[in-house]
């Protein structure tokens, strides 16, 4: 791979980058900004058991 | 897979690689599984395997896009590089097992096919907190299939360098449709703040390393090639230089410099003594024309030339690298 086809490469890794730069933490923040209060835990249940 | 190529080409290096890796995913199972044991004690196997392998695998997906930049910006990280192809099937694998072990525990035992399950059992799709996120780790592990499935030379040289890369630069991809996976799935339950931390500092540090890298090359992938001043260049004209034995016309039009061959696809014709027309660079020869910013014809005609970087600095023309 010569540098005619690593420079493009480049490019779009950085390209690539700086959009997910913005992307991730957006996608990061909506989840935890949607996340809700579970019911609260009933210490006396242990649902797996039931299995 | 052809007879001329080996699956693995071992050697020692890749021996002891290999045996550190493997060493390091059981270590990192055995340790999970058993903290999982003793801190949820009601919780069953198959769900700490099924936390144990998927946290596994995004761990390792980490260090596996942290790999490239750690080698751009110092060089003493280069033997990681040597058998990162392994470090992706693994990860794979990993995926794919926690992406089984779900499909099995959540899909399996309902009255529809897992598949038709996975896709129909949670349509809320408008719905942030209640998004369906496994159909996304699905179509990670997809690509990721695709690309453990091509992790090899037999490829590499049957699909052609430029699109084998195309390929596995899907993994970035991947990667956003995980941490949605993640962010939207096990972080919507486990609302401990460590969790949210973890994933955070590891999307943080892969950013970082990935700008700090570009950032650092961004001087070497300047163009070096200094074709004279700008000024000295008419208008819609061009001035004729040859870069590392290729001839190149660098043209000048409303204030910017643009770089072509200068040989028109037509007949070999001398483009760069031609002039701009109608914003065309236009071969003296018979008339064919060019756009000055891609080298396309115009349309309907569907020639092409070369063209190549160019960068003002300090009123002279530099050119760079072929654009295609």
């Amino acid at each position: 791979m010569g540098a005619r086809m690593i420079r493009p490469l480049r490019r779009a890794h950085y390209r690539i980058w700086l959009t997910l730069a913005f992307l991730l933490p957006a996608i990061f923040a909506a989840a935890l900004l949607a996340r809700r209060d579970a019911t609260p835990r009933n210490p006396q249940l242990n649902w797996e058991q039931y299995r | 897979m052809s007879v001329s190529y080996q699956a693995v080409g071992w050697n020692r290096q890749k021996k002891i690689y290999d045996s550190v890796l493997a060493g390091g995913v059981a270590i990192y199972l055995a340790i999970f599984v058993a903290l999982g044991v003793a801190v949820h004690p009601y919780a069953t196997v198959e769900t700490l395997l099924i936390r144990a392998m998927g946290t596994a695998a995004l761990l390792l997906l980490h260090v596996i896009l942290a790999i490239g930049p750690l080698c751009r910006l110092d060089r003493r990280f280069l033997p990681l590089l040597y058998n990162r192809r392994h470090l992706g099937v693994t990860m794979f694998v990993l995926a794919l097992a926690h992406g089984m072990f779900s499909l099995v525990q959540f899909h399996a035992f309902g009255n529809t096919s897992i598949l038709t399950s996975l896709f129909t059992s949670n349509t809320r799709f408008s719905s942030v907190a209640d998004f369906p996120f496994q159909a996304l780790g699905f179509f990670a592990l997809l690509i990721l299939f695709l690309m453990a499935a091509t992790s090899h030379d037999f490829w590499l040289k049957n699909l052609s360098p430029a699109v084998w890369k195309r390929l596995h630069m899907m993994v970035y991809t991947a990667y956003a449709l995980l941490v949605a996976h993640v962010a939207l799935g096990a972080l919507q339950s486990e609302t401990s703040v460590w969790l949210s931390l973890v994933l955070a500092a590891g999307m943080a540090t892969l950013v970082t390393l990935h700008l700090l890298a570009a950032r650092r090359e961004a001087p070497a992938d300047a163009p070096a090639f200094d074709a004279g001043e700008f000024q000295t260049i008419p208008e819609g004209r061009a001035r004729v230089v040859s870069m590392n034995g290729e001839r190149i016309a660098v043209f000048r039009h409303e204030g910017r410099a643009y770089a072509l061959s200068n040989v028109c696809a037509h007949q070999n014709g001398p483009l760069g003594e031609g002039k701009i027309l109608d914003g065309c660079i236009t071969c003296p020869w018979h008339g064919y024309q060019y756009r000055p910013e891609t080298g396309a014809a115009p349309p309907p005609f569907t020639e092409r030339v070369a063209t190549f970087e160019t960068q003002l600095r300090d009123g002279r023309v530099f050119v760079g690298g072929c654009r295609g």
